[in-house]
């Protein structure tokens, strides 16, 4: 671009106001854009500085990189969003304009080595760009809250849908338990009582029959117990604390009443977080059983533990009788029992309450063959606590 | 030190000198500190830069080219991936905006003011030390894949590659971004022999 002052009239047609400064920063055309946009009329202003009328461009942000246009030649872009504006003209809403400029230099002659003479200074009016820019990153912004707002209610119903699934499944437990497993005591002490009054007609002793009813009222009464406590199971209100599971679980073989034949060691044991009621009624439950369904002399009993990233490792293992391979799922439903020992009374909820609790929690339990020769349980239980 | 050698450390010098005033300027225009860095530059057929970039040829990236002519005449340009150009406006215009939004009119706009700092300064250093005499167009902004952002330069030139990966830090965040001077085969030749005149 060459300077040829009697052509900026030109620029007077230009939907953008422009005007042109020289070497001194002098101003030497003000077009009529400009003159709408600012208010001064070109007489008001041309000839005079550019830095005395408008004296924020006297910083370096400005100055050096208008001084730049006529050393290097290079032109120079000032952005809305970094500048605002140039120089300060009002909307005509009253808002101060949006701008965006561009200064370009102008050189004596098109040749190599034209110097430049003057700098061209072309100012677009941005200000209902930018307010349609702001619009819509707001309604931009607006609709990612909704999305993720949708995204974490989803989720919630999800989540409210599973918990749904697994009470159906155990009310599903329930049903079938109320009308097989409890029936059937209660049908057998009918029958009994039946007996009974057949003895009675006919003269017969009748106490060891009595204390068959006896017996089979105790088990129905602990089946009972042990449904309510497995439907109580996660209902109370307990908070999670520092457990030092080398004292719980001394704690939990001292409860269990645990007979002279039966030897307990344990590795040594970490101290965790969580809920301790919880962690007590798994130990207890997997010890109580190992206990209950030990088949030799000495009973032996081993805890050890170890840990990976996410997960507290314990094992329980015995010198018992073991649990089949093809029952290692099913010890884990609700009454089932492997029965192995008769003179053993089992509600059958003991390990589906472990099953729980610790499925629960986000954990997992599983048997397997111990090196003892007996069963080996499992437990991995999460070391950040689940709420 | 071999003579291609001595020419490369000139190139990163003459790179280096341009990159810390556009530093100073950008740091002038904004409240944030801001710095800039060139940890390598290379010189390059346009075929061989895919192997040296981190980029994927259908990457989208923001491009601010610099047409200029004189005593050398070529491209320059530089290149910032998409996501990345539109966190460099957040955070130059104090938005802070953990998730940036798409690159929009105004957004283009401070992209393009930002490759018109780096590119004249890099440029004008070109001029100052090698004493050229070069003119530069008004930049412009493209958002697109990166090939397509040479695809033009490959079809009218025969091209070297002056390429500078450039390390960004705002507020410490770092972003990566590369700028790129493209030579016809004849304007590499004379650059090649002022750089001779230097050593």
């Amino acid at each position: 671009m060459t300077a040829k002052p009697s052509s900026f009239f030109l620029y007077d047609y230009l939907p953008v106001g422009v005007f042109v400064i020289d070497r001194q920063f002098d101003i030497k055309f003000w077009n009529k854009t400009l003159i709408r946009y600012s208010g001064i009329n070109a007489n008001e202003i041309v000839g005079k500085s550019i830095f005395d009328i408008f004296p924020h461009l006297k910083s370096n942000k400005y100055k050096n990189r208008i001084e730049d246009v006529f050393e290097s030649g290079g032109p120079v872009i000032f952005s809305a969003l970094l500048h605002g504006h140039f120089i300060p003209c009002m909307t005509k809403t009253g808002d101060l304009m949006v701008q965006e400029t561009l200064v370009y230099p102008m050189k004596t002659s098109d040749e190599m080595g034209g110097k430049v003479e003057m700098a061209v200074f072309s100012i677009m009016d941005l200000s209902e760009l930018a307010k349609i820019s702001a619009y819509y990153k707001n309604e931009k912004r607006k609709a990612r809250a909704e999305v993720e707002e949708r995204k974490k209610s989803e989720e919630h119903i999800l989540a409210l849908l599973k918990k749904l699934e697994q009470k159906n499944r155990e009310l599903d437990q329930f049903n079938h338990i109320v009308s097989h497993d409890l029936r059937a005591p209660l049908q057998g002490i009918n029958m009994v009582i039946n007996y009974i009054r057949e003895d009675i007609n006919e003269g017969i002793d009748v106490s060891e029959k009595l204390n068959l009813v006896e017996t089979r009222i105790v088990r129905l009464v602990n089946m009972i117990n042990s449904l309510l406590e497995y439907a109580k199971m996660g209902k109370s209100e307990i908070s999670a604390c520092e457990i030092d599971m080398n004292n719980l679980i001394n704690e939990v073989i001292c409860d269990l009443n645990i007979p002279k034949n039966v030897e307990v060691s344990l590795k040594a044991m970490p101290v965790i977080y969580n809920y301790r009621v919880l962690v007590s009624q798994v130990f207890a439950n997997v010890i109580g059983n190992a206990v209950k369904y030990g088949d030799k002399s000495t009973i032996v009993i081993h805890v050890d533990y170890c840990e990976d990233e996410n997960m507290h490792v314990f094992t329980v293992s015995d010198n018992g009788p073991g649990i089949p391979e093809r029952h290692r799922e099913k010890i884990f439903d609700i009454f089932f029992s492997l029965n192995t020992k008769k003179e053993v009374e089992s509600s059958g909820i003991g390990l589906s309450t472990v099953k729980k609790i610790i499925v629960e929690m986000g954990g997992d339990v599983s048997v397997d063959t111990a090196e003892l020769g007996g069963a080996k349980f499992i437990i991995k239980w999460p070391k950040v606590v689940q709420h | 030190m071999t003579e291609v050698e001595q020419k490369e450390d000139l190139l990163r010098e003459i790179i280096n000198i341009g990159i810390g005033r556009a530093a100073s300027v950008l740091n002038e225009m904004i409240a944030s500190v801001i710095e800039l860095d060139v940890p390598e530059i290379k010189l390059l057929n346009l075929k061989e830069i895919w192997d040296h970039l981190e980029y994927k040829s259908r990457e989208e990236v923001c491009t601010v080219s610099l047409e200029f002519k004189g005593s050398l005449s070529g491209s320059a340009k530089l290149v910032l991936r998409a996501r990345e150009a539109s966190s460099i406006v957040s955070m130059l215009t104090g938005e802070n905006d953990a998730s940036p939004d798409d690159i929009d009119v105004m957004k283009s706009a401070t992209l393009t003011e930002v490759g018109n700092i780096l590119l004249n300064s890099v440029l004008g250093n070109f001029s100052n030390i090698l004493d050229l005499e070069i003119t530069y167009d008004i930049p412009l902004f493209e958002q697109d894949e990166l090939v397509k952002a040479f695809s033009s330069d490959a079809e009218r030139l025969s091209i070297v590659v002056l390429m500078c990966k450039t390390k960004f830090f705002i507020q410490e965040v770092g972003f990566s971004g590369l700028i790129m001077v493209l030579f016809n085969k004849s304007s590499f030749h004379k650059l090649d022999n002022f750089l001779q005149d230097k050593l």
